[in-house]
Parts: structure tokens; C-alpha cells; sequence
């Protein structure tokens, strides 16, 4: 593998050879605008090929968790996610992570769902900072600071 | 949509007064429809400035709407007393002359609010005339358009109909092998929070300064219906919240924004507050939300949706981040319901 440069030092390369060099030669506005999002699309790609697999193998983890404290507080075993564990060189692809993901996700949502119902307070609050975490990971993949109103 | 194509097309709905397409521009910016301004010469030597709105080509878009009934209320809402709109004039229908189906209306030569907002202005009287444009809209007879308008046949059916775009784009989601407790979250609360009903009105759908027209010494002239429809007016203010561009005219004091609000349309304070508009924050933006998750979809199944597919998925975490702050504030079940925040 040729690890030096990273692809986000690759992808920031090319945004910037977009910007310095092929900007200035574009005379329509409308054709600037459309560079513009580009480059700013390759910034935030540059950060997701750094960091994405850490952070949902992370929330991944914490979604399992936290279905597995609803289901012990609610007797809803049905809650708990499949464990699946293939080799650890497959379970690394991008692809078996988001599939892992997306399986997390919905019990977790599930989960939370079912402690609303339950009147369950901590698990419920548990279940909030779960969220914010989430879209906090979002934010900065995209690159944007949108801290609400 | 071009001055060759517009040429044609006049030629074919106006042969008597003989026209002369001098100019035909795009107008840049704008997310959704593309735009041109055109100038036209007449046989008796008058001329007239037009706006041309179409759709962008299908796998160069992100926003879909639809111009048939856009052109279905714009016909509807030209001759209303209550606010002036630009007059429709022509459409093509089918997309023969321009290639896409396409509106063209009379152009109103004069800059928005949105820019008179940037230039300084007395904003305390800025937002009085803001808000009167906006109640302009929603104090408008409903009978007077619902002959050609469709309208819900209730307020609830309505709310039900919003609330359901919500299921779909979670079961889409499922569909597609994914799953977003975000949006489970916030539809779960909205469900428990459901707020006191109002007549349906009119709603504008992008109700925000740069749809309003200020020409010099006449009445303010509201453009951009393609998400106009018959339903909860409260959605258009609900909306106009996150309306990023500065100087925001609700944000600095909101119960302020809203005495004017209800002194202008007669709802109550159980009816419009800040709790119940940021409420309608997630009504009168899912549609949109819906729209861009879609083309984020595409993108994942290898379709071509222009740059701003992807440019805009950040957009799609900015407004899952403030919707699930306005859940987090509203109570999830009878039991846990605090007074002072379901309000």
C-alpha cells in the first residue's frame, strides 16, 4: 500500500488544484458556484475517509449497548442486536461497517423508542445523548458547525 | 429555455401581436427551478420584460415540485385581494416549446426584501411589514381559491398527510438497509405533542424575504409558489425559522415577532407561540428534508443528481440537528409532560 499520501491528504491535493489553478479560470458564476461545492463535497469527503470507520464502529458499539440495557430493563430480549462476527479483515471493510451500522441503528432506535413508551427516564436520557453524539459525529464529517437555534 | 425557444413559443400563443424575443438570460442561483428573464418586443412596438421558470433537467436536481398545479394556483391567487403576485401569462404544459414544462409571468423589475433587509433599514418596521406580507397571505379566503386549489378535507387529515412523510422516509430508509433513530426520535415526540388545530389557510411554502418584491411605491409582490398549497398556515412560520440569511426578523424576539403575528390574523396564544411554531419547524421543512434524503439515496444506488446532491448532505444533519432540538425539548408520553414545556 502507498500510505504516504493518505487519502485525505490526496483528496485535499485535488481541492485545492480545483480552487487555485481551475477557478480562476471560470467566467460564469453560475459554473463557480458549482466548483465551489465540489471542493468543499472533496473537503468533506477528505474527512470521512479519515475518521468514518472509527466513529461508527464506536456508535456501534454504544447502540449495542444500549439495546442490551433496554432489553434488560424491559425484558425484551428481541431488542438485543445479532452478534455477527466474521474475520476481523472483512469485519474492517467499509461496507460490512455500515451494514453492522445501519443493523445497530435500528435497534437502537427501537430501544429508545420502547423506554419512551416504558416511562424508563435514564435510559430515555441515555437514549438523548445518543443522539446528539450521532449528529455530532455527522457535523463534523460534514464539515459544518450548526449548533441550532 | 432559451430566446430561440421562447421565440417560437410566442410566436405560437401570440400570432396577432407579432413578437420579437430581444433577450433571454438566466437568472443564477436558486436551488430548485431554473429561471431565465426575457424581453420581448411587440408588433406595436411596446416592450415587456418576462420570467421564464422550468425544471432542471431530472439527474441535474435535487428539489421536485410540480409545476402543474403551481400554475394551477398561480391562476388562482392572481385577481386575491389580499397581496399581489406576479401575473401568470403563459404556460407550456407539456414541455414542447422549452423542453420542460414552463411558467411565464410578468416580470416585476424591483429587488426583494431580502436585499432591502441588507441595506440597514428600521428592522422593527421591517418586521412589521414582513409579517404583514406574511399574514397577507394567510388571512386570504380560502373560498376563493378552493374551486381550483386542492384542499385537505380536514386539519387533522392534513397534519396526518405531513406527519406521514415522516413514516416514509423512515421506511424508506429500512428499505434501503438503513435506519435513522434521529427521525424515529422526533417523529415519536411530534406524535405525543400534537398542537391546537387552526382553520386551513394558505401557506406559501418558502416564506422568507427574498420571495418578497418591493416595488417603489406600490404594494409588496410575493413570487416563488411552487410549495404553495391549502393547509397550515403556521408551517410557513415554522419555516421562515431557519431561514439562515441575516438579518433574521424572528429570531431576536420571538413573542414580539408573534403579538404582531396574532394581532394580524386573529389566531390565539394557544394557537401561536414559540413553542407551537418550532414545532412547525418540523412540519413545514420534512418535505424538503424528504427531497434531499432522495437524492442522497440516488446517489448510493449510482444516480447522477448534479453537485448538490452531495453538497447537500450536510444540510440533511443541519436540520436533523434542529429538529431533534426541538424534540428534546417537548415531553415523550403523558407521564413524563411538563406544563411549562408542552405549553
Amino acid at each position: 500500500m502507498n500510505i504516504r499520501p493518505t487519502t485525505p491528504q490526496l483528496l485535499r491535493d485535488l481541492a485545492d488544484e480545483l480552487n487555485r489553478e481551475i477557478m480562476p479560470l471560470l467566467d460564469d458564476s453560475t459554473d463557480q458556484i458549482r466548483l465551489h461545492m465540489i471542493t468543499a463535497v472533496l473537503g468533506q469527503c477528505a474527512v470521512r475517509a479519515g475518521s468514518e470507520i472509527a466513529l461508527m464502529t464506536l456508535e456501534t458499539a454504544a447502540y449495542r449497548d444500549y439495546a442490551d440495557a433496554v432489553a434488560d430493563a424491559t425484558g425484551r430480549d428481541d431488542l438485543r442486536p445479532a452478534e455477527s462476527v466474521p474475520p476481523l479483515a472483512a469485519r474492517l471493510h467499509l461496507d460490512a461497517v455500515v451494514a453492522e451500522y445501519a443493523r445497530a441503528s435500528d435497534s437502537f432506535g427501537s430501544a429508545l423508542e420502547i423506554a419512551m413508551d416504558a416511562g424508563l427516564g435514564d435510559l430515555v436520557t441515555r437514549g438523548e445523548e445518543l443522539l446528539h453524539t450521532r449528529i455530532a459525529n455527522e457535523q463534523l464529517m460534514a464539515g459544518v458547525a450548526t449548533a441550532g437555534r | 429555455m432559451d430566446a430561440a425557444r421562447l421565440q417560437e413559443f410566442l410566436t405560437a400563443v401570440e400570432p396577432e401581436r407579432g413578437p420579437s424575443v430581444i433577450s433571454a438570460e438566466p437568472i443564477p442561483g436558486g436551488y430548485s427551478r431554473d429561471t431565465v428573464i426575457a424581453e420581448v418586443r411587440w408588433a406595436d412596438g411596446r416592450t415587456e420584460k418576462l420570467v421564464l421558470r422550468g425544471d432542471p433537467a431530472i439527474e441535474e436536481s435535487v428539489f421536485r415540485s410540480d409545476r402543474d398545479r403551481e400554475w394551477i394556483l398561480l391562476n388562482a391567487l392572481a385577481d386575491v385581494p389580499t397581496f399581489r403576485i406576479p401575473r401568470p401569462r403563459y404556460y407550456d404544459a407539456t414541455g414542447e416549446y422549452f423542453g420542460t414544462k414552463c411558467i411565464v409571468s410578468e416580470a416585476i423589475p424591483t429587488s426583494s426584501m431580502q436585499a432591502f433587509l441588507e441595506s440597514g433599514p428600521d428592522l422593527d418596521q421591517a418586521r412589521r411589514d414582513f409579517i404583514g406580507i406574511v399574514a397577507s397571505i394567510h388571512t386570504t379566503p380560502v373560498d376563493l381559491i378552493s374551486g381550483t386549489v386542492e384542499q385537505p378535507p380536514s386539519w387533522d387529515e392534513h397534519i396526518d398527510r405531513i406527519m406521514g412523510i415522516y413514516d416514509r422516509i423512515i421506511e424508506k430508509a429500512h428499505g434501503n438497509g438503513d435506519s435513522d433513530p434521529v427521525l424515529r426520535y422526533v417523529r415519536r415526540k411530534m406524535r405525543a405533542n400534537r398542537p391546537p388545530a387552526v382553520p386551513l389557510g394558505l401557506v406559501h411554502g418558502d416564506a422568507q424575504p427574498g420571495n418578497f418584491l418591493l416595488p417603489s411605491g406600490e404594494d409588496p409582490v410575493i413570487i416563488d409558489w411552487e410549495f404553495g398549497h391549502i393547509g397550515d398556515p403556521r408551517q410557513d412560520l415554522g419555516y421562515y425559522l431557519q431561514i439562515p440569511m441575516p438579518p433574521h426578523l424572528y429570531h431576536p424576539d420571538p413573542e414580539g415577532f408573534l403579538a404582531i403575528y396574532r394581532e394580524l390574523t386573529g389566531y390565539s396564544e394557544e394557537q401561536v407561540n414559540p413553542q407551537v411554531v418550532r414545532y412547525f419547524m418540523l412540519l413545514g421543512m420534512v418535505h424538503l428534508l424528504e427531497q434531499m434524503i432522495d437524492a442522497a439515496e440516488a446517489i448510493a444506488r449510482g444516480e447522477h443528481r448534479g453537485v448538490l446532491g452531495p453538497y447537500l448532505l450536510g444540510s440533511i444533519t443541519h436540520f436533523r440537528n434542529l429538529f431533534l432540538g426541538i424534540c428534546l425539548t417537548l415531553p415523550y408520553s403523558p407521564r413524563s409532560a411538563d406544563p411549562e414545556v408542552a405549553r
